[in-house]
């Protein structure tokens, strides 16, 4: 799992670093969506990756919404 | 921005709606409605122009802004909460495209290749269009829609001599419950439609550009389920995973040159990241007029990364993108009926000819109004 997650790490570094010249420039607001765009990313994906059981949301869903489908 | 032309925005329409759903909606729809698939696309394509109308209608209160930017100016706090609420559905159809694609490419062409992997790239590449803007995804659309309506029209040629007619029979005994029920599934997806008059303000969008778009991806579906259904027959159809890949496989233009489809893949293929990419603009685009100090260029890649691994947990595994359809109208049907009659309640083009002389201000509006 930890090595999986490393992809997902690295993909949120490569965008870090690129976009830190420009968005070093831009209102701070910027700097604070882009972290929990990708802390909140790296939350879910830790999630899904875990051995234990996961509750997918498609399945949540249809448990909910499935009975109020007319077919 | 440069100045946007008919062909763009039909293109656009047909091109958001056309990708995922010739992928993901024919099995399912041809199970239930069986030879009478197409007339389930007919259905859908009819409701949604009826709400394709009511939202031109509402886009023209401010014909210098789009939907968006018209309901944010009128109604900041409601404005808002409406433009939040359709950032969601769209990213929603996002989360679920990504997966659509690395699913179909890891199921046809790249079958050892991790699922992780494919979508990532997927997801890079989506990301770099979607950064470049409304100019970058406007000029894709001009490259790759004309290829693929090309495409979809050469196929009923080269196909002709394998059609089965015999397979389309009994044709005039509609069963209309079943049909119905194909309708329930497939409107969802040409409900993304809606998203015309949202990112094109009422100057550029006429409702004749969005009647054209759909007419063209009804067209083009129904067509594609036809044939489908007169090379496999009902059976079949019914039970393949991507009977629309299936249907370009059997094209065979000559002996020697075997595997026509992957030239056909590698034209679609495009088109199909240019729907996600569209997708993301919209979010970005969306988030920017809530908070205006946010950059969209720079949301791009971060909203990308969280769709990324939102793939992974809406869906166990890629027969729930099927079993999913039934109950994703559900909620589409939320965003496609109700809030566009809603939008059209309250933000209809004014009947006072003072009050609707203005390019967009709500200042004179208002002012008109006292």
């Amino acid at each position: 799992m930890i090595k999986i997650l490393i992809i997902y790490v690295i993909a949120s570094a490569i965008i870090l670093i690129t976009d830190f010249k420009v968005i070093r420039d831009l209102p701070k607001i910027n700097r604070w969506f882009t972290y929990i765009f990708l802390l909140a990313g790296m939350g879910i994906f830790a999630y899904t990756l875990q051995i234990s059981r996961v509750v997918y949301a498609s399945v949540w869903l249809q448990k909910w919404l499935g009975p109020l489908v007319p077919f | 921005m440069q100045k946007i032309t008919a062909r763009q925005i039909v293109l656009l329409g047909m091109i958001y709606v056309i990708n995922t759903t010739a992928l993901n909606v024919p099995n399912q729809l041809v199970s239930r409605a069986h030879q009478h698939a197409f007339i389930s696309f007919l259905v859908s394509g009819a409701l949604i122009l009826v709400l394709l109308y009511m939202l031109t209608r509402s886009s023209l209160r401010f014909p210098g802004q789009n939907l968006f930017e018209s309901l944010i100016s009128r109604f900041p706090a409601l404005g808002r909460v409406l433009v939040v609420l359709y950032m969601l559905f769209f990213f929603m159809i996002l989360v679920r495209d990504i997966r659509i694609v690395s699913d179909f490419t890891n199921v046809v062409l790249l079958p050892i290749t991790p699922l992780l992997i494919t979508a990532l790239c997927v997801t890079a590449t989506v990301i770099y269009i979607a950064r470049g803007g409304a100019r970058t995804v406007l000029g894709i659309t001009e490259l790759y829609g004309p290829i693929i309506i090309i495409v979809f029209a050469l196929m009923p040629v080269i196909a002709l001599r394998d059609f089965n007619f015999g397979l389309m029979r009994p044709l005039l005994h509609v069963d209309w419950g079943r049909v119905t029920e194909g309708s329930w599934i497939s409107v969802a997806y040409i409900g993304q439609m809606l998203i015309l008059p949202f990112i094109f303000s009422g100057k550029d969008f006429r409702f004749k550009y969005g009647f054209y778009a759909t007419l063209l991806v009804v067209g083009m579906l129904a067509a594609a389920v036809i044939m489908d259904i007169l090379l496999l027959g009902v059976e079949i159809t019914e039970r393949m995973m991507y009977p629309t890949y299936e249907l370009v496989r059997q094209l065979r233009i000559t002996d020697f040159l075997d595997r026509f489809d992957l030239i056909v893949v590698a034209l679609w293929y495009p088109g199909m990241l240019l729907n996600l990419a569209i997708s993301l603009y919209i979010i970005c685009y969306g988030l920017k007029l809530v908070i205006p100090p946010v950059s969209g260029k720079m949301m791009a890649a971060p909203i990308g990364l969280l769709a990324y691994s939102c793939a992974f947990w809406f869906y166990s595994n890629s027969i729930e993108l099927f079993n999913f359809n039934e109950v994703w109208t559900l909620i589409a049907l939320f965003f496609i009926l109700v809030l566009p009659i809603l939008i059209f309640l309250v933000h209809h083009p004014a009947k006072n000819v003072k009050r609707r002389e203005h390019g967009g201000d709500v200042s004179l509006e208002k002012g008109a109004r006292k």
